[in-house]
């Protein structure tokens, strides 16, 4: 278990700070890797398996085909369970296409590879949480990746003020809530999605609080990673 | 000789295209195709858009029906959007309920609505607690080569513009509602989302507007929704290339005049078909 | 209905406004139903019972399809189909592998085809169509040149006007056409109903609010050339036999006058492909 504290973010401006989180790595017996991550009161649990055999109709000929399942806590996987909140199929194709885009999955071609993400608990910037438990689950697996990504959820206040991380009822009050997924390589924007309007303005403002961020969620992988192979 | 060549290296024979600043159909990598758009044609709906985008074709019916409005916001009513992809408007589909992409168009398209403030829910509402408008918007994609959110979001908005409600009155006396058929209101539609997408080739170069092939051979998408204010409304990139934030300012550049053509074009339409 | 977690749902329970026109004021909706029903007779008398609507037909319009055709009635039936020529069939689970190939019909009808009440029509219309779609054109389709594949044939009813299932079955034999597929000849369909009253004729290609009040419906789909009738369906309230074969040979002689304006959309479809390579 390994865990960061709050750390005040360079930029100032009392909200631009993230909830305490912590992850955990294998700690699944069954799946190829899996992960736990914890923002604050949000915490979404990996599995991975693979790469394992695949079958016929959804075979990739020259790369691996990745399948990423979002549970929600509760019932079935929707649309929606009520208009205007979530969005299952929706997010599973932003993480799809996250991983995809830093998994060398030309390395196994003709293999499938499931990511399975079970919500544990919803208590605000779940979208990010979930980011991070599938980078942490493909790191825990071992799989080949060409860099790592991150998720951070950056909300706009009606005062125009930022707050990254925000919890459930920060997402309501706001304007505008953002999510990016960082890559660490140059930390460039992998995937972004937005609810609520914003400006072209507000949107660089919070994209580079995510890419501050970013970097300490960097740190904090490093540091976990490292935890978990010195107890060899 | 060509034809082979595309066939055995479609990427390669798309690089030496964009490496000259152009696309195998003759655009340039900012050039959208063709648009056009087609309001009203179906009259068993309340409002209807057929809109073009070069071969893309979709089409939105707007049917309103009535009913209580939810208990926890009981001055609102519904606008339910719902994004179809048929097996008949490409051999990717399957037959049975909407796959992957439908569902997460038919999502993208609430998020607009949502984040647009399109129209006021508000307006929706017809007797507090009692009655309200639903607007059940299906979009249907007839023909699929790309780029099926512009064309969606665009077919949404002229079709929600096109919508003719009755005009309804609650009875004072016997708490009835009271439907006129005669008498037909237009949406007050608050807002214009615009889409506009853009392919990401080779993780650097950006083109607008892609078709099915050059989605296929992309490796990534950015789909950026901005209103008549430049304010934008959506910003959805799902996974994909990285881009930096400079690239991401160029699309949302690209997407504000991109809004222009299409307010523009939109105006024209509407006016050609209210004779005055 | 089920619930359905892939779609966007709104809420429970939703009604047409008609229906709150009509619960307004029971004797004033009851008025304005009999004084629609007075105009629909009238309209009946003014009717020619053989004539036809204008049908307009267009073939090869979609890109992604390999045969297209959309076919409009006059009056608002619009009906685009596309078709995809031979694929590897997955093996049949009755073996049955010496037989040709195997046609797929689907029917779809847009949640807003008609009026009233959305998708009214559930999913076992729908299934119900697209058999007799299939029934209708597997005779006009070589199927035996092609063993062991499969031939698909999607229908999507954008707005139904009435003659809905016969216009489908037009458009699907010119997509099928369209694609290249061989045939023996263009399957063409026709509806006919009968107004209620002992003495009533049928009338051809009825209006969607025709088909509504009618106390019997027939679909014929004829191979012209051929002579040969393909698909049947009719129901409704019985008669004397002698008013079913006259309505019969009322569809037939329709369906004969309407070949010629889908053969003509096929020559046109063909022409304009043959365009732009000889250019």
């Amino acid at each position: 278990m390994a865990t960061a504290e709050e750390e005040e973010d360079g930029g100032g401006g009392g909200g631009c700070c993230l909830r305490p989180f912590s992850c955990e790595q294998g700690l699944l017996s069954r799946p190829d890797g899996s992960a736990a991550f914890i923002q604050g009161d949000t915490s979404v649990l990996a599995g991975l398996y693979g790469p394992g055999e695949v079958k016929g109709s959804k075979e990739l000929p020259d790369q691996a085909a990745l399948e990423v399942l979002l549970r929600p806590k509760v019932g079935l996987p929707a649309v929606t369970p009520r208009l205007g909140r979530g969005g299952g199929a929706q997010r599973e194709q932003l993480i799809r296409r996250t991983c995809e885009a830093v998994l060398l999955g030309a390395l196994h071609p003709r293999t499938a590879v499931t990511l399975v993400l079970q919500v544990l608990s919803d208590i605000g910037s779940l979208l990010s949480c979930c980011l991070n438990a599938a980078c942490l689950g493909l790191l825990d697996a071992g799989l080949p990746l060409a860099s790592l990504f991150c998720g951070v959820t950056c909300a706009l206040r009606p005062d125009g003020r930022l707050l990254l991380d925000p919890t459930a009822r920060q997402e309501q009050e706001a304007r505008a809530v953002l999510t990016f997924a960082i890559d660490s390589a140059d930390g460039k924007v992998l995937a972004a999605t937005a609810k609520g309007s914003c400006s072209a303005e507000e949107l660089q403002q919070c994209l580079a609080a995510a890419q501050r961020a970013a970097a300490t969620i960097f740190r904090f992988y490093r540091d976990s990673l490292r935890r978990k192979y010195s107890k060899w | 000789m060509a034809t082979a060549f595309k066939t055995v290296e479609p990427l390669e024979y798309y690089r030496r295209f964009l490496k000259e600043n152009c696309r195998p159909d003759g655009r340039e990598l900012g050039e959208f195709r063709a648009t056009t758009v087609n309001i009203g044609s179906i009259t068993t709906a309340d409002g209807s858009a057929l809109v073009k985008l070069g071969n893309t074709t979709v089409i939105c019916g707007v049917k309103a029906e009535l009913a209580a409005p939810p208990v926890d916001s009981p001055n609102k009513g519904y606008i339910v959007p719902n994004v179809e992809l048929p097996s008949l408007c490409s051999t990717r589909f399957r037959p049975g309920p909407p796959g992957e992409e439908a569902q997460a168009a038919s999502q993208f398209i609430a998020d607009v609505i949502e984040n647009s403030q399109i129209i006021e829910k508000e307006d929706l509402c017809i007797a507090n607690g009692k009655l309200a408008w639903v607007l059940y918007c299906d979009i249907i994609c007839l023909d699929y080569d790309g780029n099926i959110l512009d064309a969606s979001t665009f077919a949404l908005l002229t079709a929600l513009k096109n919508v003719q409600l009755p005009a309804v009155t609650v009875n004072e006396e016997t708490g009835l509602s009271e439907v006129n058929l005669k008498q037909k209101n237009p949406l007050i539609i608050r807002k214009h989302p615009v889409a506009t997408s853009f392919a990401i080739f080779d993780d650097t170069l950006l083109i607008v507007d892609p078709t099915a092939e050059e989605e296929d051979l992309a490796t990534g998408t950015v789909t950026i929704v901005t209103d008549e204010e430049g304010r934008l409304c959506s910003v959805h990139k799902p996974g994909g290339s990285p881009l930096t934030g400079a690239k991401l300012q160029d699309c949302i550049t690209r997407a504000v005049t991109r809004h222009k053509e299409v307010k523009k074009l939109i105006d024209k339409v509407i006016k050609s078909i209210q004779p005055k | 209905m089920p619930l359905d977690h892939r779609r966007l749902r709104g809420p429970e329970e939703s009604q047409p406004p008609e229906v709150w026109a009509a619960a307004a004021g029971a004797g004033g909706a009851a008025a304005a139903e009999e004084e629609e029903a007075a105009a629909a007779a009238a309209a009946e008398e003014a009717r020619d019972p053989c004539a036809l609507r204008p049908l307009f037909a267009r073939a090869g319009l979609l890109s992604q399809a390999e045969g297209s055709a959309y076919v409009e009635l006059g009056g608002g039936t619009k009906v685009l189909c596309a078709a995809w020529g031979p694929r590897e069939a997955a093996a049949e689970p009755g073996g049955g592998a010496a037989a040709g190939g195997r046609l797929v019909c689907e029917f779809r009808r847009a949640p807003f085809a008609g009026r009233g009440p959305r998708a009214a029509a559930g999913r076992e219309a729908e299934r119900e169509a697209a058999a007799a779609l299939r029934e209708a054109l597997e005779p006009a389709v070589r199927l035996a040149r092609y063993p062991r594949a499969r031939l698909a044939v999607s229908a999507l009813l954008l707005q139904d006007g009435g003659s809905a299932l016969a216009a489908a079955v037009s458009a699907a034999a010119l997509a099928l056409a369209d694609a290249g597929v061989e045939m023996y000849d263009l399957a063409v369909g026709c509806a006919l109903c009968r107004p209620p009253g002992a003495a009533a004729a049928w009338l051809l290609q009825p209006s969607e609010p025709e088909e509504r009040r009618a106390a019997a419906r027939l679909t014929v789909a004829l191979l012209p050339s051929l002579n040969q009738v393909s698909g049947l369906l009719g129901g409704g309230q019985g008669g004397p036999p002698d008013s079913w074969a006259q309505a019969l040979r009322l569809g037939l002689d329709g369906c004969h006058r309407l070949y010629p304006v889908l053969r003509q959309s096929l020559l046109r479809a063909a022409r304009r492909r043959a365009a732009p390579s000889t250019a």
